[in-house]
């Protein structure tokens, strides 16, 4: 019985995994191939979208 | 004849007893896959009605890691200061620490690669001030922000009344005005009114609103690499300024500290008990390291959370990008829950690991229900909101936590029912309001505020570390004295 902990472990992974598939695409494609020149992604990112740049700011400032 | 008849009746009782047990036991762990099915119901049922669920279902399951971590590893930052300074055992501070450690070297490639959810709070004396007030609530309350949400899982009713009290303090501390207006410096309110707020924020009513908006924000917000001069988002910034100056150099000082005051002399009347050279360096250094590993559990559940912390930034990033946008206001918006959205359209979505503000929320949302205005300050009403907690999704991270917790919990059969009685609940009431008013003066708690602040570069992470242990110092102190005050009225009363 005490082995079905493994339950546990394989079902979390398997959710975890799925998300981390589901997520990793738009990763690939945005920043992960920018290993080492993240900033250039950041700086895109704030042109893109000033106002919420400037929301992002003011988030952490309020947690 | 009647020894034979004897000893049947005690193996037939142990044997019942030991089917009783196994009995337990066996309920436990169907209670625990009863819990891990519930989540999983909950997981895909919502991905199936609605793709964008699976945004919250990623704060469910890293919460649920986080919780099976924090229970096995005992993970609780009250002890390790109650235990450092009560009775001198540095293991669950160097514990911490490593796992701080370990969080900042799993952190500093998705810094460098640009990915990363984390943003730098404002460093000033506040945040030793806010430390301050939260290491006092935590040794009064006996528990944390983050080990009080495991050890609710494991059925302690104890830290659900600090969770229940923090929760209420925060977002009655967050709201309070009128009279506390009086303590707020005149600097303060005019600071705070030039910001153009929208209108419906009103900035100059509300202690906290104006410590924030004019005090706090007028702080920088910078990590050690900025400081530097590098960026975040590059190799030199996220590893040379962030990980080495920010973590690696002040973590190794601090351990060197505990293990001088703490760990050396020990450790060296021990091996020289048992006939070991320890003269030198070389000696130094194996007493140190002796120290680094002699909380393994804690240390193996900081490995996974740190790995866990970080790649939660990653996966949230990525689901942000995949969706087209930057909070999960957003996206409640586009799946119909528009009620408790802050002004700007936002809600509390920080994409990693923390504990308080998600609390603070859902006492902000039961209160509005109540007919309580509070969307008009700025915690609540200009960033976090106060949605339904049913869909807050930082809400379910910290259910998962407790469930997550529950289930390891169960399985280790070290859950267990345990009520309070009147005076552990008023220290939990009280431990737990002292926390609240700490992690809103310092924007975060013992994880917001320290542990993901550290090991992300923060200069403010440790400042609300130093706070956090002169709190717990003065918090260890006083509980000696009540202690000590009560003690000798009982021996008093009993004639001694």
């Amino acid at each position: 019985m005490k082995s079905d902990l493994w339950i546990v472990f394989a079902v979390t992974a398997g959710f975890l995994g799925f998300q981390m598939g589901y997520a990793l695409p738009p990763m690939q494609e945005v920043g992960l191939s920018a290993f080492g020149h993240g900033d250039k992604h950041v700086e895109e990112s704030a042109e893109a979208d000033a106002a919420m740049e400037q929301f992002k700011e003011l988030e952490n400032l309020m947690k | 004849m009647q020894q034979q008849v004897a000893n049947v009746a005690t193996a037939e009782t142990a044997v019942a007893k030991m089917t009783l047990e196994e009995e337990a036991k066996r309920k436990k762990r169907l209670w625990a896959l009863g819990l891990l099915g519930f989540f999983a119901i909950v997981s895909v049922g919502t991905f199936a009605y609605n793709e964008y669920y699976i945004y919250l279902s990623v704060y469910l399951w890293f919460g649920m890691i986080y919780g099976m971590c924090l229970q096995y590893g005992r993970f609780c930052f009250s002890s390790a200061f109650r235990d450092l300074f009560a009775i001198k055992v540095p293991r669950m501070l160097v514990g911490i620490v490593i796992a701080t450690l370990l969080f900042g070297a799993v952190s500093a490639p998705i810094t460098a690669i640009g990915l990363s959810t984390f943003h730098a709070a404002p460093v000033s004396s506040h945040a030793i001030i806010a430390g301050v007030f939260f290491g006092i609530g935590m040794v009064i309350a006996g528990g944390c922000a983050s080990s009080s949400l495991y050890k609710t899982g494991e059925g302690n009713m104890n830290a659900l009344i600090v969770i229940l009290s923090l929760s209420l303090t925060q977002a009655l501390f967050a709201d309070v005005g009128g009279w506390a207006n009086n303590f707020v410096p005149e600097a303060w309110t005019q600071s705070a009114a030039a910001r153009g707020l929208p209108a419906s924020i009103n900035v100059t009513d509300g202690w906290v609103d104006q410590y924030l908006a004019g005090y706090v924000w007028n702080q920088p917000a910078v990590t050690y690499a900025e400081v530097l001069g590098m960026s975040n988002a590059s190799v030199s910034g996220a590893f040379v300024g962030n990980l080495l100056v920010g973590i690696v150099v002040p973590a190794s000082l601090l351990l060197a500290v505990v293990y001088v005051l703490y760990w050396r002399k020990g450790y060296r009347r021990k091996q020289q008990k048992a006939g070991k050279d320890v003269s030198g360096f070389t000696g130094e250094l194996a007493g140190y390291w002796s120290m680094i590993i002699a909380n393994k559990r804690t240390a193996i559940a900081g490995l996974i959370l740190g790995i866990a912390c970080a790649l939660h930034m990653l996966v949230i990033q990525g689901l942000r990008v995949k969706f087209g946008f930057k909070n999960a206001g957003v996206l409640l918006e586009r799946i119909g829950w528009d009620f408790g959205l802050s002004v700007q359209g936002t809600v509390f979505d920080p994409g990693y690991w923390y504990v308080t503000t998600q609390e603070a929320q859902w006492v902000g949302w039961t209160l509005q229900k109540m007919g309580v205005e509070n969307l008009d300050n700025i915690y609540f009403g200009f960033v976090n909101g106060i949605p339904n907690p049913a869909i807050n999704p930082a809400d379910w991270m910290s259910f998962a936590l407790i469930g997550g917790a529950a289930i390891i919990a169960l399985y280790h059969n070290e859950f267990k029912f345990k009520k309070p009685t009147w005076e552990t609940a008023m220290w939990s009431v009280i431990g737990g309001a002292f926390m609240g008013i700490g992690a809103r003066l310092g924007l975060g708690c013992n994880v917001g505020a320290f542990f993901v602040r550290v090991a992300n570069g923060d200069c403010s992470g440790w400042l609300f570390g130093l706070g956090m242990a002169g709190g717990a110092y003065m918090g260890v102190k006083f509980f000696n004295w009540w202690t000590e005050r009560k003690l000798a009225k009982e021996a008093e009363a009993c004639g001694l």
